[in-house]
C-alpha cells in the first residue's frame, strides 16, 4: 500500500519476446527479421566468418548494413541476457546511448506483458524531461467477486 | 470503486520508479513486487511518507491511551 520501488531494469531470459519487441521499437526495419532461438546459435562476422560467440536473439548483419557483424543477445546461466555487439557496430551507433534506449523500450514491453497478466490496461505518456509515465490500471476486485457470485 | 493503479516512470537505461495508488491491503505490495521481479529489478523498497505518518499516528494513539 505504501511501497515505492526504484531500480534498473535487467534483460531476462523469461522475457526474450519483450526484448525482440523492444528491438523492433528501436529499429523498426528489423521487425520480423529478428531471430529467436531457444538454444543459442553462432554469430557471423562481416566476412561471413563464424564467430566464437553464440546468441539466442540475433539480428543478422545483412539487416544492419554496411560492414556490420551480427548483433546478438545471449541468455546466461543466471537468467539474465547479455548483448554481444562488436566494437565496429558500437562505433556505428549501437553504443551505450542506443542500449539505454533499448532498455527503456524493453522495460515498457515487460510492463505491457505484466499488465496483460494482471488484467490491467496500460497507458504511456512522455514527460517533459523525456522519461515515460506509464500507468497500469485495473478495476478493484472485491472478495465476493473473487467467489464468482453476483450478490 | 476506484481503479488500482501502478504508476511507473521509465528513464534511459531502463531506470524505473514505481508506486501503487488506490490500493487497500497487501494487494499493492504483491502487484509491485511481481512487476519489479518481471523487470529484473533488485528491489529498493522505501515506504511513502504517508506510511510513516500512519506509524507516528498509531504510536501517539498508543501513548495517550486513545482508542
Amino acid at each position: 500500500m505504501s511501497e515505492f520501488i526504484k531500480g534498473r531494469t535487467v534483460f531476462k531470459t523469461d522475457h526474450l519476446v519483450c526484448l525482440v519487441k523492444a528491438l523492433g521499437d528501436v529499429e523498426p526495419r528489423w521487425t520480423d527479421r529478428i531471430e529467436i532461438h531457444e538454444k543459442a546459435v553462432s554469430l557471423f562476422g562481416y566476412h561471413g566468418d563464424r564467430r566464437a560467440e553464440v546468441a539466442n536473439v540475433i539480428i543478422r548483419r545483412e539487416f544492419i548494413g554496411g560492414s556490420s557483424n551480427d548483433i546478438g543477445f545471449v541468455s546466461k546461466q543466471d537468467g539474465t541476457v547479455e548483448a554481444i555487439i562488436s566494437a565496429f557496430d558500437r562505433r556505428q551507433g549501437r553504443d551505450e546511448e542506443w542500449m539505454n534506449k533499448l532498455a527503456m523500450h524493453y522495460a515498457y514491453r515487460v510492463a505491457e506483458k505484466q499488465a496483460a497478466k494482471m488484467g490491467a490496461t496500460i497507458n504511456k505518456t512522455v514527460n517533459a524531461d523525456g522519461t515515460w509515465r506509464v500507468v497500469l490500471r485495473k478495476p478493484e476486485v472485491k472478495a465476493w467477486q473473487h467467489a464468482g457470485r453476483a450478490w | 470503486m476506484a481503479n488500482h493503479e501502478i504508476i511507473l516512470t521509465i528513464g534511459p537505461g531502463g531506470t524505473v520508479e514505481m508506486e501503487g495508488q488506490h490500493y487497500t491491503g497487501q494487494a499493492c505490495d504483491k502487484d509491485l513486487r511481481d512487476l519489479a521481479e518481471a523487470l529484473g529489478i533488485i528491489e529498493k523498497v522505501t515506504h511513502k511518507p504517508e506510511f510513516y505518518e500512519k506509524v507516528k499516528l498509531e504510536a501517539r494513539v498508543q501513548q495517550t491511551g486513545g482508542k
